[in-house]
């Protein structure tokens, strides 16, 4: 297993510029650290859209059938007929199921979430650094083609303001 | 997300320095805040024993009484629901519509909402009397099989309100985790600790911002249209019931909106002080608040016309019940609760419409203050004004709140500012990753200004 080398970047471009060329030599890309919410830093990483979207469908849909179903299954249990309307009567199914929708397809996108980022997550990685919910970019990098200095001193030329290997 | 800068870029200067800004205020808090803080425990406390009076007593000790059945509990908790509903209105909605100014004060929103629907969700059970058999409202069968009527309006706020409290205090808790890995790096020892549990091992991984983005936009995406549904439904409370005054199809928007006014004067009532005491000036700055004024101006443009539609409507019908229930509204014996809610809610905020005013604390202050109190009478007017009145003369009567309704009020107001002291101090009360990506990202060929 290749080693791994941490960058530290205190610009945006810095990074981009970084992450290019440890793309163009063959490097591989493990992790990179944020402290916001950046799409350009996500398109350069390559990452695709997230898959949170399934779980929100399944969830919401999920809810529709089962608050629709249960108000459905109790007005046939029971009869309550109130002024000869219809029962299941279709209106207060309406609100039954749209509640229910918005509970399931937010709770099943919220679980869906923790899951795929790996939380909760009790201990960091050894290598993590405070100064990346602050204001510092990381950037997580091996190369089987290169070696140490090399990847070291490239990471260096990209801004990179600190390099230290990492180990495991 | 990381867009064109926006004007607080000429307030702010690094992201260093809106993370000292916004941890700035979590620091050891002085004596003045713990009197406060003190102040609403005991306030609090007093209001939870005078509930726990009413059980021991019997609901003979509140001022209900036929033909007033719905009291001031009900009254608190529909002005608690619409005080909840402008946070869900400034993190979701404005964050679909894009609209910067909500950044800085996003959070202080939510903590709101959060906190205004858990009190309001304790008045359905203060109001019940037997609050031990709370549960009877689950939809659950009992040992008969026999469910709740699935007809019912209650059981539908039950649902709106548990959904509406579950996803709000989710929305926030998950805004927030970002902030909270924030706070843990800046901590040490137990602090840390504490932090770290709560930020769920944050990292800021592109892998974890990517999940996180889309799964946040899916959270505003379902939030929208609840915070439209949850005040609907609780006007559907009344609006299903024959009662005049109530039995109404406007009520739905007509209740949003008012919700929404509320809900965005209360924001104002705590921000100007919040801003004050932290020194939040260069986030929260004063285009934002004159913002907050200008959608106040709005809403209470929508809610003067709703109370002019009611009258409308009264007098189109032909329904003499309707068109008495409102003329005496107007000239009746609630006729000075009747104009405060229109002098409060409809003409006071116009005043927001002249600049220098805007643009005074003072006046943004004193007018917030005077819609919420406006609010609260508009609620006033509908439940207990209806009921008094109804539609057979010898069935009318007047209500008028008992000491124990007024303290259990007041208990509800010291759990409302006890529970956001506690916030404002010991959670990040503006979220600083947002601001940071109002600022935009730390580019060579743009420099922060203060940066070396």
């Amino acid at each position: 297993m290749s080693p791994k080398v941490l960058g530290v970047f205190v610009y945006l471009e810095d990074l981009l510029g970084a992450i290019s060329l440890v793309r163009d030599r063959g490097g591989r890309i493990h992790t990179v650290y944020s402290p916001i919410h950046c799409e350009e830093l996500l398109k350069a990483v390559g990452s695709r859209p997230s898959p949170v979207r399934f779980a929100t469908l399944l969830g919401g849909i999920a809810g529709l059938l089962g608050g629709v179903g249960l108000a459905i299954y109790t007005f046939l249990q029971w009869g309550f007929v109130t002024s000869g309307k219809p029962t299941p009567p279709a209106v207060p199914l309406v609100v039954v199921g749209f509640e229910m929708t918005i509970l399931l397809g937010f709770l099943s996108t919220l679980v869906s979430m923790w899951i795929l980022c790996r939380m909760p997550r009790l201990r960091l990685p050894d290598h993590y650094e405070p100064g990346f919910s602050q204001d510092r970019f990381g950037l997580l990098v091996s190369c089987a083609s290169m070696g140490m200095e090399d990847l070291t001193s490239l990471l260096r030329q990209a801004g990179a303001e600190d390099v230290r290997r990492v180990s495991g | 997300m990381s867009g064109k800068p926006n004007q607080l870029q000429t307030e702010i200067l690094t992201y260093a320095q809106v993370q000292d800004l916004v941890l700035g205020a979590m620091g050891r808090p002085g004596r003045l805040y713990w009197a406060m803080v003190g102040f609403c425990l005991l306030g609090l406390l007093y209001g939870a024993s005078c509930w726990a009076y009413q059980i021991l007593t019997g609901m003979g000790v509140a001022g209900i009484m036929h033909p007033v059945m719905w009291g001031i509990y009900l009254v608190n908790f529909v002005f608690w629901v619409g005080i909840a509903h402008s946070g869900t209105l400034i993190s979701a909605i404005l964050y679909l519509l894009r609209a910067r100014w909500r950044t800085s004060i996003a959070r202080a929103a939510e903590a709101m909402t959060v906190f205004a629907v858990m009190i309001a969700g304790l008045f359905p059970f203060i109001h019940l009397g037997r609050v031990w058999i709370f549960y009877w409202i689950v939809p659950y069968p009992n040992q008969r099989d026999l469910w709740p009527n699935f007809q019912s309006p209650l059981v539908f706020d039950f649902l709106a309100i548990s959904t509406y409290l579950t996803v709000s205090s989710m929305f926030w808790y998950s805004g927030m985790l970002p902030d909270l890995a924030s706070v843990r790096d800046r901590s040490t020892g137990v602090r840390k600790k504490i932090y770290g549990l709560l930020s769920l091992g944050w990292q800021g991984t592109h892998q974890q911002w990517n999940h996180y983005g889309t799964a946040y936009l899916l959270f505003a995406a379902f939030a929208t249209p609840l915070v439209i549904s949850v005040h609907s439904v609780v006007s559907w409370d009344f609006a299903l019931s024959i009662v005049p005054g109530w039995h109404s199809t406007i009520f739905a928007p007509y209740f949003v909106a008012g919700a929404i006014h509320s809900g965005l004067a209360m924001v104002l009532t705590l921000l100007i002080p919040l801003r004050r005491i932290f020194r939040f000036e260069a986030l929260i700055t004063l285009h934002t608040l004159e913002s907050i004024a200008k959608t106040i101006v709005l809403t209470g443009l929508i809610v003067g016309y709703s109370y002019g539609v009611e009258y409308f409507m009264a007098w189109y019908s032909g329904n003499m019940f309707e068109w008495d229930t409102f003329i005496w509204r107007a000239v009746g014996n609630y006729a000075p609760q009747f104009w405060i809610m229109v002098i409060c809610n409809v003409l006071a905020p116009l005043l927001y419409l002249l600049r220098p005013i805007r643009r005074s604390l003072g006046w943004l202050f004193g007018i917030a203050i005077l819609v919420n109190i406006g609010m609260w009478y508009e609620r006033f007017v509908i439940i207990v004004g209806s009921m008094a009145h109804e539609f057979v003369p010898y069935a009318w009567g007047l209500y008028s709140p008992s000491w124990v309704e007024l303290s259990i009020m007041g208990g509800s107001f010291c759990m409302f500012f006890f529970l956001f002291l506690l916030f404002s101090k010991f959670l990040p009360t503006v979220s600083a990753s947002e601001m940071k990506e109002a600022l935009g990202p730390p580019l060579r060929g743009r420099l922060l200004r203060g940066e070396p």
